[in-house]
């Protein structure tokens, strides 16, 4: 199997005024096409820095990423944005869905910012909010749905611009089990059925065990 | 992208209620000050319609009959009339002056004088502004006089011997009278049984610097040395002006302070110049006078404040709203929004609700200014036509609507410009964590 996700000699610094902190230590880590990794470990421990760098929404102190093949570290700005927008689909702990837009309008995000024509955007929009059930909520806003809905709203955004790589950061951290396994089976069903690699942090001992593989963290630095 | 934006404006309009009320209130707040202000900015820097900027004019008075220094040997018509020319000779002797004509008494551009007087043709009448000029003595050249048409030549009007019913206009005059420019050769409805000749278009002249371009005509008349006035003799025996046209370079303002000496040196007969002035001077005595400068300085002030504080408070504003915005920067990043586009987003929401307000202050105040008028020039006096863009209700609204707009999107785009620049290079981590 290709390795998708490449993380190489990784330290992570966040520096203040008075203090140093370590957040990630010397990781090196590959995660093959099409892989459902969960990543483990105490709060505070990097899992979130590690999903965020591999992800490229933080810049590694020192290290390389590679993402499908493609170093990152010397990507500007806007090919950041754009390597993002094509081949990344985040899911947040707390959705971060865009409050003054409606279901489908945040669902349309990703693609709008591939100048995607506004009828195209629709119908791809339509398709993956069928896939998450949500089909015949596309006007609500996100104030009007419940954590799992808008968690599934926040899965349909990340699919919309077919990315190989999904992150989830403790996507189902806000839910209640039975919602928390609703969201599981949706990703699972994009890991199976889609060939979509993903990395999920989770603190949930049993989500990870029905993963391929649990990567596991202490104190920044990869245990497991 | 502008769906987006639209979608974005409407969904926020709790938020953005209280701007859409708060700049609207700036749009006719910018309507009050911004307008008497650019109508009068305009109207002291329009041109005058000749070159006034070497013009010198020495007053010349006569000593009274009766006083110690009169001269009663110099006081028939033809020693008048010698003592006169000879004033101007001594005036054009100077080696700073290119050339100099006399002019009527109080009858100067930016003088005090000002008559009116009608003329018509078979279908039109106009009331211009009536001034007088003695022929053969350059008087349209040392003005910087320019001609309006191709049949006109100035150095010919300088040196025409003009017969007294032939007469000089403006191109706005001609407008008026004949409904085009081409009015050289033309005559006139007799008036008082002379029917006059039309003989040189010239550009429009404003006969004070407060005033805006106006009709007006130049009618020959003889310098003499009888006290008689009959239309088409200029007596001089109680004093006149001549007019100087400095050499290029020479500052008007510094030749007056250098050659007060030398004007006061200048008698001839009983002829004295009394006093010596800039136009320049001239041109600020009488905005001085009409109350425009105060007006003006009391405008700018409060047109200054105003926009100072439109930046601050628009700025401010939306400032603080953009600053908002950052969990949704890092949103829209991250799923591929570059800083630019961030910013770009934002900046068209504002600029298109700076539009939307600005066209609603627009429309309010149009409902008081069909009523009660824009804002006027300082000469708006009702037989003086107005010609320029103040006076046209919809083209003076759409200028000033349209400065109004540039203004407030000024504003509008720097208070969103800085913050959304700053948000949208942000960590995307960072502006997450944020919420």
């Amino acid at each position: 199997m290709n390795t998708i996700i490449s993380l190489t000699g990784i330290n992570k610094l966040y520096r203040t005024k008075e203090i140093e902190t370590l957040a990630l230590e010397n990781v090196n880590l590959s995660i093959n096409e099409g892989e459902f990794v969960s990543v483990m470990g105490p709060s505070g421990c990097g899992k979130s820095t590690l999903l965020n760098i591999i992800g490229l929404l933080d810049r590694p102190t020192s290290g390389t990423v590679k993402i499908d093949g493609v170093e990152a570290s010397a990507m500007s700005d806007r090919s950041l944005a754009r390597f993002r927008n094509n081949e990344l689909g985040f899911v947040f702990q707390n959705f971060h869905l865009i409050n003054s837009l409606n279901v489908i309008d945040n669902v349309e995000i990703p693609l709008l910012y591939r100048n995607t024509p506004a009828k195209r955007r629709r119908e791809l929009a339509m398709k993956v909010l069928e896939r998450v059930g949500l089909a015949h909520r596309i006007n609500h806003y996100p104030s009007q749905l419940s954590g799992g809905q808008c968690q599934r709203v926040a899965i349909a955004r990340a699919i919309v611009g077919n990315p190989k790589i999904i992150l989830a950061d403790e996507p189902t951290g806000n839910l209640d089990s039975k919602m928390g396994a609703e969201i599981m089976e949706i990703l699972h069903s994009l890991n199976t059925d889609d060939h979509r690699t993903i990395v999920m942090v989770t603190h949930n001992e049993n989500q990870a065990k029905l993963t391929n593989r649990i990567i596991r963290f202490f104190d920044g630095r990869q245990v497991q | 992208m502008i769906r987006f934006v639209f979608k974005n404006l409407w969904n926020r309009r709790a938020v953005n209620g209280w701007l859409t009320v708060e700049l609207i209130i700036i749009a006719i707040l910018a309507w009050i000050i911004i307008d008497p202000l650019v109508v009068s900015v305009y109207d002291r820097n329009s041109s005058p319609g000749y070159d006034i900027d070497r013009l010198v004019l020495l007053s010349v008075s006569a000593t009274s009959e009766g006083t110690y220094r009169y001269n009663p040997a110099a006081s028939d018509s033809v020693t008048v009339i010698d003592d006169y020319f000879r004033l101007l000779s001594m005036a054009a002797e100077n080696p700073q002056v290119q050339s100099v004509t006399p002019i009527a008494d109080g009858q100067s551009l930016e003088g005090e004088g000002m008559m009116t007087q009608s003329l018509s043709t078979e279908t039109d009448t106009v009331f211009p502004i009536k001034m007088f000029f003695v022929p053969g003595t350059g008087f349209f050249s040392t003005h910087g006089i320019t001609a309006s048409d191709p049949k006109t030549d100035i150095a010919d009007l300088d040196s025409r011997p003009f017969s007294d019913n032939e007469i000089v206009i403006t191109r706005e005059l001609a407008r008026r009278l004949f409904h085009d420019e081409n009015a050289v050769g033309r005559v006139t409805v007799p008036h008082w049984g002379v029917e006059t000749v039309l003989v040189g278009v010239i550009d429009d002249v404003r006969p004070k610097s407060p005033m805006n371009v106006t009709t007006m005509y130049f009618r020959p008349c003889r310098p003499t040395g009888d006290r008689e006035f009959d239309g088409t003799k200029m007596p001089v025996n109680d004093g006149f002006s001549i007019m100087l046209r400095l050499k290029q370079g020479v500052d008007s303002e510094k030749f007056v302070t250098d050659n007060t000496e030398w004007a006061n040196s200048l008698k001839a007969g009983n002829f004295y110049v009394s006093k010596i002035s800039s136009l320049l001077q001239n041109k600020r005595d009488i905005e001085e006078a009409w109350g425009i400068s105060n007006s003006e300085r009391i405008g700018s002030a409060l047109a200054t404040f105003f926009l100072i504080n439109l930046f601050l408070g628009v700025v401010g504003t939306f400032y603080l709203q953009t600053r908002r915005r950052s969990t949704e920067a890092g949103i829209m990043k991250a799923f591929g929004a570059s800083p630019s586009r961030i910013a770009v987003t934002m900046i068209l929401e504002g600029l298109i609700l700076t539009f939307v307000t600005w066209a609603a202050g627009c429309v309010i105040f149009m409902q008081y200014a069909l009523k009660e008028g824009l804002a006027a020039s300082h000469a708006n006096v009702s037989y003086l036509l107005n010609e320029s863009w103040v006076s046209h209700f919809w083209v003076h609204f759409s200028i000033i609507a349209a400065i109004i707009l540039i203004l407030m999107s000024i504003a509008v785009a720097v208070g969103i410009y800085l913050p959304a620049r700053k948000i949208a290079n942000t960590d995307i981590a960072y502006s997450l964590k944020e919420e």
